[in-house]
């Protein structure tokens, strides 16, 4: 019996060393986007330990769950300590030249008016519109990251959109390339 | 309308304040395996009874107390047994202290005598184990400073707290190597640290890592 465990250990000790080298950079980028760079470490870890815990809880598709994980201990992060978030603070106070130096003032201003605009979004939709537009997630896969299901996702993804364009017009942001797409005035979705 | 809605996608995807460049650049390798040994080292909470938590105001004096009796031993060392050269075998790096116990017969007198000659202020105590984890380090006590009752057994999994991750990579036992452990080198709290030697006649030994009668 004793043999078993010990055999049943190394497994998942494997099983967690190939997830934990294959989906790191994955996680802790997830982290650098949402929080200072200090606390993202901490989320990564945070994640990790919690999916050693419950292996046997991880599907195989694992990066989904992981997502999930790590916008859990992002959340408890935030209400032990309500801040504004670090992410904004970060590409406010970077010079957009020293950060982006191939970029044309047009391409900046672009980048301040999103960031912005997302800013005045609530955490649900920044989080829906960043799992696919930054993480690269598809529909069923960035629904497990955000818990829901797949139709409620996109419900939440096309109200998160609209919701996007209506803060870009107000801000005057809005490239032309979108204007298409701007709601006309007193269509807001509650 | 819906070319408008990928369009805004596509400015959101231009936004990303993160590019592929910037995760790799900071993958510290160091780093990531010292987190994968941390959390490995914390093992699943059906598979390992908890310690008590105990307060500030026991474990600091406990190991007050304990820093006595080894000074009290250390008013000795030249009447102590020969062995190997070393107790220990320590290795530094910049991140890193390591420590393997080399004559698990030695006394602690002579092992902290070692460690402080190498200006690592790090104690060690030693256990009675059973024959099979002689030499192994079997347990030990962290206290951060300034933190009133935080402190953790070495390899346990009571990890409730963000910043509790990122401590446990200060102090890393490797589960595949219970012989070495490595201890950052900017860890400025305090260590006290378990290694097993063979048990005298009569003695009981500890079990994973806990006195006999813990529980």
């Amino acid at each position: 019996v004793g043999n078993d465990a010990a055999s049943d250990q190394a497994d998942a000790a494997r099983r967690f060393e190939a997830l934990f080298r294959a989906n790191y950079p994955s996680i802790l980028a997830y982290a650098l986007r949402r929080t200072d760079p200090e606390a993202a470490d901490d989320v990564v870890a945070e994640t990790f330990v919690v999916a050693w815990r419950r292996l046997a809880d991880v599907p195989a598709d694992e990066l989904p769950w992981l997502y999930g994980v790590a916008r859990k201990t992002i959340a408890n992060q935030r209400r032990g300590k309500r801040r504004r978030s670090a992410l904004m603070e970060r590409l406010a106070r970077e010079a957009p030249a020293a950060a982006w130096p191939e970029d044309t003032a047009d391409r900046v201003a672009e980048r301040e008016g999103v960031a912005a605009a997302m800013a005045r979004l609530s955490e649900r939709d920044r989080e829906v519109l960043r799992l696919v537009a930054w993480e690269g997630l598809e529909t069923a896969r960035a629904a497990r990251a955000a818990g829901c299901s797949p139709a409620a996702f996109s419900v939440r993804l096309h109200r998160a959109r609209r919701r996007l364009v209506k803060e870009l017009a107000g801000s005057g942001h809005i490239p032309s390339e979108v204007q298409s797409a701007t709601p006309a005035q007193g269509t807001g979705e509650a | 309308m819906t070319h408008g809605h990928d369009n805004v996608m596509e400015l959101v995807a231009r936004a990303d304040p993160v590019t592929p460049e910037e995760v790799e650049a900071r993958i510290d390798p160091a780093r990531s395996e010292a987190v994968l040994a941390a959390v490995l080292a914390a093992t699943p909470a059906r598979r390992r009874r908890r310690w008590p938590a105990l307060p500030a105001r026991v474990v600091i004096p406990a190991l007050v107390a304990a820093a006595l009796a080894l000074a009290a031993a250390l008013l000795l060392p030249s009447l102590l047994p020969g062995g190997p050269q070393n107790a220990l075998a320590i290795e530094k790096t910049d991140r890193f202290i390591s420590l393997r116990i080399e004559d698990p017969a030695a006394s602690p007198a002579r092992m902290n005598r070692e460690l402080r000659e190498r200006g690592i202020d790090i104690e060690v105590e030693m256990v009675p184990v059973p024959e099979h984890q002689i030499g192994d380090w079997v347990g030990g006590r962290a206290v951060w400073p300034g933190v009133s009752g935080d402190q953790h057994r070495l390899g346990d999994d009571r990890i409730r707290r963000l910043n509790d991750a990122a401590r446990l990579q200060e102090v890393i036992r490797d589960p595949g190597d219970p012989g070495l452990i490595r201890v950052r080198t900017d860890f400025r709290g305090h260590v006290l640290l378990y290694g097993g030697r063979e048990a005298r006649p009569g003695e009981e030994p500890w079990i994973d890592g806990n006195p006999p009668g813990a529980f």
